[in-house]
């Protein structure tokens, strides 16, 4: 088990990391004609894959971490 | 065989399967309402995870994002795609996690009877579930309406939207009827591998027909540059993209049939990994519709409004064989009925057990349940067959109307001293505002009508809560 404060670091980047990656989805990128990156994707649908790895990876922070931590305060 | 018998024939295997599934789920039930209604709570990781995902996808996604993607392009992606493969696993963390909890505490079965018994009064399940019928028939109608259009392009008018409406609307009232949660849940499983499988697969076939992936990208590059910008303007703008990418996000935990899914997980483990898994999910289904939209104009330039919506069963009738579209149709009516039956069967609980104060018994709520779906397949049926509008844009209604619900979805499980007359303001506020801002507001106002519901349904909340705030005996509203 973490300590408290290792807790509320964690916590703190969770919820920091979710709103950096909010304000990453306001962006929207115009076409630059010749850009089909990997011969297919257009700009945008590029940047939109990698917002979603990372949201992945949040995702799975979120249900390792912060989930696991709320079911230990709950119980005790 | 001709090209339809074969099409025929791949669907009418699929009903049987469904309906043989749905029996057989049936005759696991034991005779109580819980056990029908909610699996029993037992349902882990895999079904629960198929159920999520397939109550979650309709024909929006399947018809109605393709629909929208030929005339706004790649742009919506992102606007609808990509914000809720985070929104979702994070709603289902902070709403539907301590939901599942307080269901469990307090046996609630539906979602209106945990808030009925949350906050010690019938009638505001009553008012819950008022909310929950106005936005799901739309949303119910969709669907029925995105099988109306795959039947009637398959069947190159054959078969009418009608029928096609009444059959689909008959097959899922049966297995939904005699198989409760459990077969709904179990035909789920099946459901979701067909249409996820399927539109990666007629994604690789129709690329491959059309020379491959990257060349048709450049065919639509050189063709409709426009489709690959997205510019700030239109809904593309950023208040619109913001409030549509927080009502996208916020409506899936709202929407009752999936609130009732997560009540029936067995545990938090099993919902912990349908939140890990939900990502690649979304990722698997959405680029191929996008995609899809995109293509279409090049092979079919001339859709205007909403004839946009039959883009994806034009292109696999374009392209591939009878084989694929009888698979296409069947992929289209597991999308709608993997809704349509958690829908159903989902206000027809609240019905029996909410608002009908005098059935006594488990077997009268069963049978008064089934009664119901009958009528709420007869109600959807009538307005389906009217066509009132897209896919995309009933919808966006109907997605708008649950997201009134989360300040007070999330509230009450989150914050030990809101109130019910704190709640019952923030439904109402927020969907005055809504109506308001929809039939009143101007067309290209900076924010959409869901977030100034949102906004509106959030201070009013806040504020009652504030001058009365909750007074119990228990107040501890986050553990079971």
């Amino acid at each position: 088990m973490l300590k408290r404060e290792t807790h509320h670091r964690l916590g703190a980047g969770f919820w920091l990391a979710t709103l950096a990656l909010a304000a990453a989805h306001l962006f929207r990128f115009q076409h630059d004609d010749s850009a089909l990156y990997l011969g297919w994707l257009p700009a945008d649908l590029a940047f939109r894959i990698v917002w979603i790895i990372a949201a992945t990876l949040l995702v799975f922070a979120m249900t390792s971490v912060s989930w696991r931590e709320e079911g230990e305060a709950s119980s005790e | 065989m001709s090209d339809f018998s074969v099409i025929l024939t791949i669907v009418c295997v699929y009903f049987a399967v469904v309906l043989a599934i749905g029996l057989a789920a049936g005759r696991r039930n034991a005779s109580t309402a819980e056990d029908y209604f909610l699996a029993g709570r037992s349902v882990k990781t895999v079904v629960l995870f198929m159920a999520l995902v397939g109550t979650n996808i309709s024909p929006f996604v399947l018809m109605g994002i393709p629909g929208l993607a030929y005339h706004r392009g790649i742009g919506v992606f992102g606007q609808n795609a990509s914000i809720i493969v985070l929104g979702i696993p994070l709603s289902i963390y902070l709403i539907g996690l301590p939901s599942w909890r307080r269901a469990r505490a307090l046996g609630a079965v539906t979602p209106a009877e945990l808030y009925a018994k949350h906050f010690e009064a019938r009638w505001f399940g009553w008012l819950v579930f008022g909310v929950y019928f106005v936005f799901t028939v739309p949303y119910m109608v969709t669907a029925v309406s995105g099988v109306g259009i795959a039947v009637d392009t398959f069947s190159g008018g054959a078969v009418s939207f009608e029928a096609a409406a009444a059959g689909i609307l008959l097959v899922t009232l049966l297995y939904t009827g005699f198989g409760g949660m459990r077969g709904t849940m179990w035909t789920n499983v099946l459901q979701g591998s067909i249409f996820l499988v399927f539109s990666v697969v007629a994604f690789f076939l129709i690329a491959d027909v059309r020379g491959g992936v990257a060349p048709t990208m450049r065919e639509v590059v050189s063709a409709h540059p426009e489709l690959m910008d997205v510019p700030n303007e239109g809904p593309f703008r950023i208040g619109p993209w913001a409030s549509w990418g927080l009502g996208i996000s916020l409506c899936v935990i709202a929407f009752p049939h999936m609130l009732v899914r997560i009540f029936a997980a067995q545990d938090e483990e099993s919902l912990k990994n349908a939140c890990r898994l939900y990502p690649a999910a979304m990722v698997m289904l959405w680029i191929p519709c996008v995609l899809f939209g995109v293509w279409g104009t090049l092979d079919f330039p001339a859709l205007a409004g909403r004839a946009s919506d039959a883009v994806f069963p034009l292109l696999i009738q374009r392209h591939l064989g009878p084989f694929a579209q009888g698979l296409a149709l069947a992929s289209i009516l597991a999308a709608v009925m993997s809704t349509l039956d958690a829908q159903m069967l989902t206000l027809s609980s609240m019905l029996t057990r909410d608002v009908l104060r005098n059935v006594r018994g488990d077997r009268q709520q069963i049978f008064l349940g089934r009664s119901f779906l009958v009528v709420l397949a007869a109600i959807t049926w009538i307005i389906a067959i009217r066509k009132p509008a897209s896919i995309f844009s009933i919808a966006a209604l109907s997605f708008s109307g649950y997201v009134t619900l989360i300040p007070t979805m999330f509230l009450s499980m989150r914050w030990p001293s809101f109130s019910r007359a704190a709640a019952t303001c923030s439904i109402v506020v927020g969907n005055l505002a809504l109506v308001t801002s929809h039939t009143w507001g101007p067309k290209d106002a900076l924010l959409l009508p869901v977030a100034w519901a949102l906004l509106g349904g959030t201070m009013a909340a806040v504020f009652t809560t504030l001058l009365f705030p909750r007074r119990t005996r228990d107040t501890n509203t986050t553990d079971g």
